[in-house]
């Protein structure tokens, strides 16, 4: 896995295609928070590699399960760490396909945003 | 025919929406299969004057040997003009109607494999000989088309040297579409190409108010349609769209552009569409 690249900050927050192993076919950071724009790709590369901030685990056995079943979308909140700053994330996980009708295809749409409060 | 048994009950189902939709007034009309919009609304052409951009290139004197076949027809959301198989014995010119060309796979998850607006025309293969659909072909924004029978075009096109480089440009391009549509449905991201497929859109139906579901737009797109509320969730969120009853509402169409994926500026390019000038919609929907 590549570098510097990590999900250890506000840029965690952006709408996310994850195939079922988390590989990120498609990345585009939240337009309230952030740019692509100068920043290294993550696309291809391990979600889960990345996320690195307290409360990740969370999110990825929410991703293992929702992969794993059959729902077409689930949504959840998400407390974020970040260096001692506690952030509200909400997380809205979405299936592109129906794997019940296309079995071999499961893509997995995830959306993060920052709670408003 | 061609159609597999999903394709079958595909069509059925559609067919009995239509059944449904005329029976409570909703003014679908019915001609071969229950699907084009005829009857009242087919009228002869009086005036050489269409928004056609293909037969604005057709020369007077031959515009005017064609204009005997030629009849405006108003397309409703969702009428069929051909499905796979069956033989192309009109050719449509939309105006202000928006055609969209589908393939249905076995597993029964259909995508959208062409778009045709003014710029174009659907059928046209068959100017050069007679042939058969290849896709399931629908009205994807209600509105009005010229239509003309296949081998009235085709006795023109073999006989007349200038009809026949309009016709192959506007086949080139066609063809060009769906190669690069190839493409983009199988490496660009779902929301990459929902952006895409609504400028392609409103490019062709220059109103900020597309009459559009959800539903309408995962089969479009091929996906599941809680992928597409998801999506859309996030375009509104942004101020990008809005959406209410059955329609989606562009607000920000640059905000769009910046979303789509390349695809679009070589649809653009190869279909030599105008950048539009969206009517916008005085009432509100809220």
């Amino acid at each position: 896995m590549s570098s510097n690249v990590s999900l250890a900050s506000e840029e965690l927050f952006g709408f996310f295609e994850l195939d079922d192993s988390g590989t990120v076919r498609y990345w585009r950071p939240s337009s309230r928070t952030n740019s692509l724009e100068g920043k290294p790709s993550i696309v291809g590369q391990n979600f889960f590699e990345h996320a690195l901030f307290t409360g990740s685990d969370d999110l990825r056995r929410h991703f293992r399960q929702f992969v794993h079943g059959h729902r077409a979308a689930e949504s959840f909140n998400l407390d974020c760490l970040f260096e001692n700053k506690t952030v509200k994330a909400k997380v809205l996980m979405t299936r592109a396909f129906d794997t019940d009708l296309h079995p071999p295809e499961n893509l997995v749409m995830l959306d993060i945003r920052k709670e408003l409060i | 025919m061609r159609g597999n048994a999903t394709e079958q009950a595909y069509f059925v189902n559609n067919e009995q929406n239509k059944t449904n939709g005329a029976a409570t007034g909703t003014g679908t009309r019915s001609t071969r299969y229950g699907v084009v919009g005829v009857g009242a609304c087919e009228a002869p052409i009086t005036t050489e004057l269409t928004v056609n951009a293909m037969l604005r290139q057709v020369p007077p004197t031959v515009f005017r040997r064609l204009q005997g076949h030629l009849k405006r027809v108003e397309l409703a959301l969702d009428d069929y003009l051909y499905r796979p198989d069956e033989e192309l014995d009109f050719i449509y010119f939309p105006e202000t109607a928006v055609i969209s060309e589908f393939q249905i796979l076995d597993d029964g998850r259909t995508i959208e494999v062409a778009m045709t607006g003014s710029e174009g025309a659907v059928g046209l293969l068959s100017a050069y000989s007679e042939c058969r659909a290849a896709s399931w072909t629908q009205t994807c924004a209600p509105g009005t088309a010229l239509k003309i029978q296949s081998d009235a075009l085709r006795r023109e096109f073999m006989s007349n040297e200038v009809v026949q480089p309009i016709v192959s440009s506007v086949l080139c391009s066609y063809i060009q579409q769906i190669s690069q549509k190839a493409a983009c449905n199988a490496h660009h991201s779902v929301e990459e190409r929902f952006c895409t497929w609504l400028l392609m859109l409103q490019d062709r139906y220059p109103g900020d108010r597309l009459r559009l579901t959800q539903e309408h737009i995962a089969r479009v797109l091929g996906v599941y349609r809680p992928s597409v509320t998801c999506i859309a969730q996030g375009l509104r969120d942004d101020g990008l769209i809005d959406y209410v009853r059955g329609y989606i509402i562009i607000n920000d169409r640059e905000g769009l552009e910046q979303r789509c994926c390349g695809c679009y500026s070589e649809f653009r390019h190869s279909n030599r569409i105008k950048q539009p000038v969206i009517r916008r919609t005085q009432d509100s929907l809220f």
